[in-house]
């Protein structure tokens, strides 16, 4: 579909056609669950995130520039309601990089469920991090933006994201060293 | 020697380090074994999140979303709403009934320049005190109570010689009390997130 069909599938969403906002939700939806599905690490919470995220996208359609497209705003609509998920969630993963060991990477019987392959393993430790580091992650690796724009993101300082990102990164390298 | 710092080898792997920064950088990861060893580590995680494949979604959301759409803009009244609504009419109709039935005039009135408006609170409290008294009692339905020193409190109208309608004020506040409760039932009866 082409940007100038989706701007006009955005304008009759934004005047209360659901049968437009439908077919933007088809197009958008494998992408949205993605997201959803590298920051809560569970498929069942990650469709249900997908749906609350088009809902909010629809509430707020009114609010978005349709100039832009709409898979990235929609992308950044998605970490945040996963992270509010998260967040009411609680209690959070440690912080602390020295509580959270890593996962064995030859489990035993008991640790099957956690690991059987390399992406399993990858998603599992981003599982692992604290919600505000899965977000910064999604929004640095997955969605290509600045430091200044997942702060706007996320509605914290740009020194909060920095810090959190290459704590994430070194947690993760360390965790995943046997993986490279 | 100075190693670099973690933020400095992230920002250099980010692309966002001024350019003499960048340099000074560069020139010292060539020289430096420790440095270069955790910058790769660093790079390596860049490289398994790029590898993360796509995850197929295994059901369609359209099913599911659009229901929820259909919901949230059907015309059904919001029973809280309802509810808050039906207590901010009730209370207007109140004050009206109340204003009238105190100056015992039209209310259209209450526009004329010479209005002063009467001293309410100590009214009510004179009715409510004389209310209890029992020997009044028998005064009190389908009756008019006179008090005698009402001359004092109520503004100078013709047409107005100190007569109140005694039942009008005792429905008014078993009707405000009425609708109080209603109004704090139903909130108490609602979960904490509705009532948010």
């Amino acid at each position: 579909m082409s940007s100038r069909d989706e701007r006009a599938l955005v304008v009759r969403a934004v005047q209360g056609d659901h049968d437009a906002f439908n077919e933007l939700v088809g197009l958008h939806q494998q992408a949205v669950f993605n997201v959803a599905y590298r920051v809560l690490g569970n498929v069942h919470d990650a469709e249900d995130a997908a749906q609350d995220t088009f809902i909010r996208a629809y509430q707020f359609m009114d609010k978005f520039d349709n100039s832009r497209p709409l898979a990235p705003w929609l992308k950044r609509i998605a970490v945040n309601v996963c992270l509010n998920r998260l967040e009411a969630q609680k209690p959070a993963a440690p912080l602390d990089d020295e509580m959270a060991q890593p996962l064995d990477p030859n489990p035993g019987p008991e640790g099957r469920l956690i690991t059987k392959d390399r992406n399993e393993r990858i998603r599992a430790e981003m599982k692992r991090l604290p919600p505000r580091y899965r977000a910064v992650i999604e929004l640095r690796h997955f969605q290509d933006l600045s430091y200044e724009e997942a702060a706007r993101e996320l509605k914290r300082p740009v020194s909060d994201v920095k810090s959190d990102l290459f704590r994430a990164r070194k947690l993760l390298a360390e965790r995943l060293r046997d993986l490279k | 020697m100075h190693h670099l710092s973690a933020s400095q080898l992230n920002e250099y792997l980010d692309n966002t380090l001024e350019a003499t920064t960048r340099e000074a950088v560069a020139e010292h990861l060539t020289s430096c074994t420790e440095c270069r060893a955790r910058l790769e580590e660093i790079r390596s995680i860049f490289g398994l999140l790029a590898e993360l494949p796509e995850s197929p979604l295994q059901h369609d959301l359209r099913s599911r979303i659009l229901p929820r759409l259909r919901q949230k803009h059907s015309p059904s009244l919001n029973p809280f709403f309802a509810a808050q609504l039906g207590a901010a009419l009730g209370t207007v109709l109140w004050l009206v009934v109340a204003t009238s039935t105190l100056i015992q005039i039209p209310i259209v009135r209450l526009g004329f320049p010479e209005f002063q408006f009467p001293n309410a609170d100590l009214l009510t409290l004179r009715l409510v005190s004389q209310a209890y008294f029992p020997s009044l009692l028998p005064n009190l339905i389908g009756s008019q109570f006179v008090i005698p020193d009402l001359s004092s409190i109520l503004p100078h109208l013709p047409g107005l010689e100190g007569q109140l309608s005694v039942p009008h004020l005792a429905l008014l506040i078993a009707g405000t009390l009425f609708v109080g409760l209603i109004g704090n039932a139903f909130l108490l009866s609602r979960s904490p997130q509705e009532r948010k």
